[in-house]
């Protein structure tokens, strides 16, 4: 069996909103919306910090991290349970989808979700250029989505837009059934957090905080264990300079 | 099916921009869109068919950040859909940032210039320059005519003034061929170009040390910045501004084990990964590099084999002239300028030769053939005595023990380095800490080793054009730097300048500080053109309009200056929108009608391959089958190996030229100097507080500031300031305040900060005029300079804020109908 999941180290996570920004363009998600959020840890706006400021260079308290928060794929999804159209479901391969045909915007699977993964278009979503820039199904105004692990790109053997997109190399998407993936060594080597581990809800992500990992440097190291996917359009990168376009 | 046989995807792009183009449809949100009409029939079949509908081509973002990251663009159905970052040659170079992969609302903006125009109250001979400005009219006109106007007065400024009067201006906006282009019909005009007067303060004061920077000075390339055991950042958020794309590299030597050590007055996102943050006082970073010598010399924790080998630390001084004894001064030759330490054994005078070690006393005072002379680092070591940790820690508010821990793990960690930004130099004397830093990396050794590190300006690439800027028969230009500007538009000094032809810049905006100041000034040009892809405010405030291309809407190349040791590729992922042209065709027909017929070849793709011919690291095809080459080797990526480009070939710590600034102070040795954040600065009781504008993670300088991705998360422009002093001025978080000196105001948000040092506050740079509810940034800065660095001293700038007056009218952040940045202008590019 596949089971997809994420591995992100919050101590490499500069919140620099790449990946953030890399997943509303590859999904389309609307101007006013977001599915990938990147939270401060700290201070009321983004970026600051809590605490106060130190006096004469020392005894500062100030504090801040920052979170990126998608859909947590979680294995028991409470959004699953309160469905009542079946429109969310559980992939066989761990990644959690809504069916949009099927979604009635009823929004129990909002309420229900702990991590606040999931927006609803009130409206007609907005983007730009109006017609979209992304990959993926339409989403008509009266639908609840969220982040889909990129199924489409996984489908087709790429990670997800955010992965490719981190410059901190602070993700890693990978099967955790396959012991050797490099997610799952990662997750095995590094002391790692499920995000309200006692809702009991069983999240495919996995929060790497106190040790800094190496990352997955682009020359490999010794937690690597699948073979890096590759960037581009397999089918159609172009070689000729555009001269074929 | 293969992408040569898909020639569909070139017929439906066609169609499309004929179409947009003729119903001069905005794209923005809620106007009605061709490009949406002739493709939505296909949005179901391109999602089933997604990587065989999809062409991926190369190309680089290039804005002046630390990144000229090459990115893939995937264009479907004559649009482009995504972009991501390219693999690179050198794999540990793929990479880009949230605004390189947010081009897609670039060139898609509704601030996109359509068509060439001109000021409605603008004609030859009657500028009318005060017609200019926000509520000036523009009409369309044909390219042919547009660029007569320019051509035209650009002979008429010639003829009248000289060709020095007309001014060939270019911003920092694009690091691709453009201005290579622009520079070669400049040389061939005559005209005058500018010189920097922008972030060229601390690489001066580190060149007179070491013969090397003008900018900030080399550093190793990023990809060894894994190998440094103490990165100290000095002034800068390196995680969130311009570097963040190479975060990993220094991600990585944290994980490896090296300390990272921040100076920053701000607790900052790079703040909150250090071992070590020093919160100084703005303007006391001089006096925290000399207690850091200070500290090194107390400990005796110098490279004393780096000292004897590769500076003047064991040089002697003149105690009568103060300038370095000579073998000449001895019973040498009369030409033998070689200077002069002590054996440490023969107790003899020997030459000192360039990055030869010379077992020489690094101390003490000598006479030699009735000569009193002192060594360099004992001059030094008397210097810093004013300067303990102690001492230094009372006046920059820190805690001497954190002075003192930062000064030894680089002294004793092994190879490390100083990573300052931009930042320093934006106060008045910000080249003393160029001085300053240079000689302490030099009593630690860290110069021309793996690990060691400079700048936070990484060791790129830059193409060799050859002689191409420079044609034959060119009468070449004119130079003026950016603070000498004003005279010469305003008294004519030390010539007129008349004409101006501006692009990738957008400097009356962002660059040029005092912005009311430059738009009197300009009222003595008769024609101001600028040729831009956006409407940024600079080109609100020009005659003659040229719309120019996006990046990815041209075929280029981009090299890679203080970036990654690449030369990258941009394909053409479309045909220009609307009527915008490459800017190598608006330059080859203005120089067509300057009467330089055979100065362009007419054909982009032949004039990049000729251009590219002088530069023998790489094949051209190659390049453009490949995206990017690696052109630079590992041996390259380390800097400072070969002997220092000063009089003695080596680092020199005492300074015998005497460089005297404009307070008097000489600085033979490094002194601190303060301007306006002297606390006892005389403007410091009116205006108590120091504003600052730094860069942020949402723009490069003021590119993307009208993109619709980055203002989802960054909508409105705020002022950063610590809780106390808001509340000290009646101020909560959130409401609009005016922020004000003797030269002007701005209003914006306040936005609480516990982070800010109290008495520091902090506007982001980049915002547009119009992103603004009132005023600009630029409204209280001021043109002062040094005399030994000018540069704009962005941050030498006191302040104060008050609550903003209940009078402005806040209604297009707090009652929007529509956020403007997704609209088109009231007077766009459709008229």
């Amino acid at each position: 069996m596949t089971d997809y999941g994420m591995v992100i180290d919050l101590e490499r996570c500069i919140g620099c909103n790449a990946c953030a920004v890399s997943c509303s363009q590859e999904n389309n998600v609307s101007l006013d919306k977001q599915w990938n959020r990147i939270l401060t840890e700290g201070g009321d706006a983004m970026d600051t910090p809590e605490g106060s400021y130190p006096e004469n260079g020392r005894d500062g308290t100030l504090s801040m991290n920052h979170l990126p928060l998608a859909c947590q794929h979680c294995d028991n999804a409470p959004c699953v349970k309160v469905c009542p159209v079946n429109a969310t479901y559980k992939r066989d391969d761990g990644i959690v989808e809504i069916d949009y045909d099927k979604c009635m915007g009823c929004r129990y699977c909002m309420s229900a979700c702990p991590y606040n993964a999931r927006v609803f278009n009130f409206d007609e979503p907005k983007t730009l250029p109006t017609d979209g820039t992304g990959n993926v199904e339409e989403r008509k105004q009266g639908v609840v989505e969220k982040c889909t692990f990129c199924s489409h790109r996984v489908e087709e053997d790429l990670d997800p837009a955010c992965t490719v997109a981190c410059p901190a190399d602070a993700r890693i998407f990978g099967d955790l059934d396959d012991e050797e993936s490099t997610a799952s060594r990662y997750v095995e080597k590094y002391e790692t957090e499920q995000l309200l581990d006692e809702l009991e809800t069983d999240p495919n992500t996995y929060y790497i905080r106190g040790e800094m990992s190496p990352g997955r440097t682009r020359s490999g190291n010794e937690l690597e264990g699948t073979e890096k996917k590759a960037v581009g359009n397999p089918n159609g990168v172009a070689t000729d300079g555009g001269d074929g376009q | 099916m293969p992408m040569s046989e898909q020639d569909g995807v070139g017929v439906s792009r066609r169609s499309v921009l004929l179409s947009a183009g003729a119903a001069a449809g905005m794209l923005g949100l809620g106007g009605h869109s061709a490009l949406q009409s002739l493709t939505r029939d296909e949005t179901d079949a391109a999602v089933e068919g997604l990587f065989d509908e999809t062409q991926v081509l190369n190309t680089a973002c290039a804005p002046n950040c630390r990144g000229k990251c090459p990115l893939n663009v995937h264009v479907r159905d004559g649009q482009i859909k995504f972009v991501e970052p390219q693999m690179t040659d050198d794999e540990r170079y793929r990479r880009g940032c949230l605004l390189g992969q947010s081009h897609v609302q670039r060139v898609y903006s509704p601030k996109r210039l359509k068509y060439p125009m001109v000021r409605a109250d603008w004609e030859p001979g009657a500028p009318n320059p005060g017609g200019r400005g926000e509520d000036a009219r523009f009409e369309q006109v044909s390219w042919d005519d547009a660029l007569q106007y320019v051509a035209d007065e650009m002979r008429r400024v010639r003829s009248e003034y000289g060709p020095e009067s007309v001014f060939f201006h270019t911003g920092s906006g694009d690091n691709g061929m453009g201005t290579t282009l622009f520079g070669r019909l400049a040389s061939m005009f005559g005209g005058t170009q500018q010189s920097w007067s922008i972030d060229s303060n601390v690489g001066v004061g580190f060149n007179r040390i070491t013969g090397h920077g003008f900018f900030l000075p080399p550093t190793n390339e990023s990809a060894d910045w894994v190998n440094a055991n103490t990165i100290i950042v000095w002034g800068s958020d390196l995680f969130k501004s311009q570097f963040q794309n190479d975060a990993s590299k220094v991600l990585d030597a944290i994980e490896s084990g090296a300390k990272l050590v921040v100076v920053d007055p701000v607790y900052t996102t790079t703040a909150s990964k250090a071992d070590l943050w020093l919160p100084i006082k703005p303007g006391k970073d001089t006096h925290l590099a000399l207690a850091m010598i200070h500290t090194v010399l107390a400990d005796g924790s110098y490279d004393d084999a780096f000292l004897r080998e590769r500076t003047t630390a064991g040089a002697l001084v003149r105690d009568d002239t103060d300038e370095m004894l000579r073998m000449r001064d001895l019973e040498g030759d009369a030409d033998d300028d070689r200077v002069v330490g002590i054996h440490a054994e023969t107790g003899e005078p020997v030459p000192l030769e360039p990055d030869t070690y010379a077992e020489i006393e690094l101390f003490g005072e000598y006479e030699v053939d009735g000569i009193r002379a002192t060594t360099g680092l004992s001059l030094l070591e008397d210097h810093v005595a004013d300067y303990s940790p102690e001492t230094v820690a009372s006046v920059a508010d820190l805690d001497p023990a954190d002075i003192k821990t930062a000064a030894r793990w680089l002294a004793t960690r092994g190879p490390g380095g100083i990573a300052p930004s931009y930042a320093l130099g934006r106060y008045k004397y910000g080249h003393v800490f160029g001085q300053t830093y240079a000689i302490l990396l030099a009593l630690t050794g860290d110069y021309g080793k793996s690990g060691t590190i400079h700048a936070q300006h990484p060791a790129g690439t830059t193409l060799n054009s050859g002689e191409y800027g420079s044609p034959d028969g060119a009468p070449g230009t004119q130079s003026l730097s950016m603070h000498e500007v004003p005279a010469a538009l305003e008294d004519g000094e030390p010539f007129p300048i008349k004409a101006i032809y501006g692009m990738e810049s957008n400097m009356l905006a962002n660059q040029f500080p005092n912005r009311q100041r430059w738009h009197d000034l300009l009222e003595n040009v008769d024609m101001f053109a600028m040729a831009d892809f956006h409407r940024t405010p600079t080109v609100q405030h020009a005659d003659i309009i040229l719309p120019a291309a996006h990046w990815f809407e041209r075929e280029d190349i981009t090299d890679a200056w203080g970036s990654h040791p690449h030369i990258s590729h941009r394909t053409k992922a479309h045909e220009p929108l609307w009527d915008a042209r490459d800017d190598y065709h608006i330059i080859a027909e203005l120089a067509d009608k300057l009467g330089y017929d055979d100065l362009f070849l007419d054909d982009k793709r032949a004039e990049l391959r000729k251009i590219a011919s002088n530069d023998d690291r790489f094949d051209f095809d190659e390049l453009r089958r490949k995206g990017n080459v690696r052109v630079e080797d590992e041996a390259a990526g380390i800097k400072y190996t070969d002997p220092f480009p000063t009089d003695t070939g080596r680092i020199e710590l005492y300074d015998e030229d005497h460089p005297v600034e404009d307070d008097g102070t000489v600085l033979d040795l490094p002194r601190p100097i303060e301007d306006r954040t002297a606390t006892d600065h005389d403007l410091a009781d009116e205006y108590p507080l120091l504003f600052m504008q730094k860069h942020s993670k949402w723009r490069i300088h003021s590119q993307w500031a009208d993109n619709a991705m980055v203002r989802k998360f960054n909508a409105e422009p705020t002022l950063d300031i610590h809780p106390s002093d808001a509340r000290e001025r009646g101020i909560d978080d959130g409401d609009y305040v005016r922020v004000y000196n003797d030269r002007g105001e701005v209003v914006v948000r306040a936005s609480y900060n516990e982070g800010m040092r109290p008495g520091l506050i902090n506007i982001d740079q980049g915002w547009w005029t119009d992103d603004y509810v009132h005023g600009s940034h630029q409204d209280l800065t001021h043109m002062e300079v040094n005399d030994l660095a000018p540069t704009f001293a962005f941050y030498d700038v006191r302040a104060d804020v008050e609550p903003a007056p209940e009078t402005i009218d806040t209604s297009k952040y707090t009652a929007p109908e529509s956020a403007d940045w997704l609209e088109g202008y009231p007077n766009g590019g459709d008229n």
